[in-house]
């Protein structure tokens, strides 16, 4: 039977680059970065109410928010706007339609 | 040493007065048919005040509690509305049931002793002079003037009722109500791969994973975005707006 030698591994400290050092910028390709998923919301518009006017809310009630009908729905990635759209159905899907890339 | 250290803080003193208050108008409004307002106030006075032109009723229940009330006559025209001068009439009779229950009450209130008719005599030095240890509280009500003594014992032993709190505390509900709260109403339409977000341009239809029958949600708007309700998407007075569901 052979004997193998294990030892432990020694790392070297990294050095962090001092604040403002010059340093080439690594390629920032979104293809890179293509499968990944973000989640996807349409802001369909806000209302503000009364706290007491809030609780006493049931079901069956109408909320109107502060949007017209026509107006458009605000893209969020991961709840940061990111564009602008009106909602459209796509067979029996949502889709959007994009009016502005912000 | 009871008698070198007779001193009541002032906030013990109040609860007193205020439990007195409070068991006074109590005790009126059960005996008594006309309603009326009793002031009841620290009375400072010594054995002096306490004695009066000598006509007065001293009960006593341990040595702890001493109620000075008016004579039999004065108890039956408050009580009875008539002038009741004979021993061993009914309005006699009510005018003194009515103070025994008085200073029943006082005395089971603070798990004193049943009271006992008693002469000056017989009052406990502590009764009759308030800076060895007691709380003098005198009350005018409905034509009577009622002197109370509280020996330290019993004051320590009052908490003082909800009703002499001056400030009445309203619900976080209705003190909050006039709060605005921010509501957002948003429709969830799944993951999408960053690839198909590349190049993105006006006109562009992106088609999501997200089935029509799907219910938009109002949440209250901040970083956690809480959920107040799943709702259907509609149209209001030419308004996108969201009829609640289920919350």
């Amino acid at each position: 039977m052979s004997s193998v030698l294990v030892e432990p591994l020694e790392l070297e400290a990294l050095a962090i680059p001092a604040p403002g050092e010059p340093a080439a910028s690594l390629a920032t390709d979104l293809s890179m970065v293509g499968h990944v998923r973000v989640s996807l919301t349409a802001i369909l518009g806000d209302v503000e109410l009364p706290l007491a006017e809030l609780m006493d809310l049931k079901a069956g009630a109408i909320v109107a928010l502060d949007r017209q009908l026509d107006e458009p729905v605000t893209l969020a990635l991961n709840g940061k706007p990111v564009a602008t759209a009106h909602l459209v159905a796509v067979g029996d899907h949502f889709g959007v339609q994009i009016e502005k890339v912000l | 040493m009871a008698d070198r250290f007779g001193w009541i803080g002032e906030s013990r003193r109040r609860a007193a007065l205020a439990w007195i208050d409070a068991q006074v108008h109590q005790w009126w409004s059960d005996w008594s048919a006309l309603p009326a307002a009793a002031t009841c106030s620290f009375d400072e006075g010594g054995i002096e005040g306490l004695l009066g032109d000598g006509s007065q009723v001293l009960r006593q229940s341990g040595s702890d509690l001493l109620l000075v009330a008016p004579g039999p006559a004065a108890l039956a025209g408050a009580f009875v509305g008539v002038a009741a001068d004979a021993p061993g009439s009914l309005a006699r009779y009510i005018g003194d049931e009515a103070i025994e229950d008085l200073l029943h009450r006082l005395a089971l209130g603070m798990h004193g002793e049943v009271s006992v008719p008693v002469d000056i005599e017989q009052v406990s030095r502590t009764l009759l002079e308030p800076r060895l240890g007691s709380v003098a509280i005198s009350v005018a009500i409905g034509g009577l003037d009622l002197r109370i003594r509280l020996a330290r014992r019993l004051v320590n032993q009052v908490q003082a009722p909800v009703r002499a709190r001056t400030v009445s505390l309203t619900s976080r509900r209705a003190a909050s109500g006039d709060a605005r709260a921010r509501l957002r109403g948003e429709l969830d339409l799944g993951d999408i791969a960053l690839v198909e977000l590349r190049a993105l341009k006006p006109g562009d239809v992106i088609v999501t994973h997200c089935h029509l029958e799907t219910l938009p949600t109002l949440v209250i708007d901040g970083e956690r975005g809480a959920l107040v309700a799943r709702a259907q998407l509609g149209e209001h007075r030419g308004h996108r707006a969201l009829q609640l569901l289920v919350p």
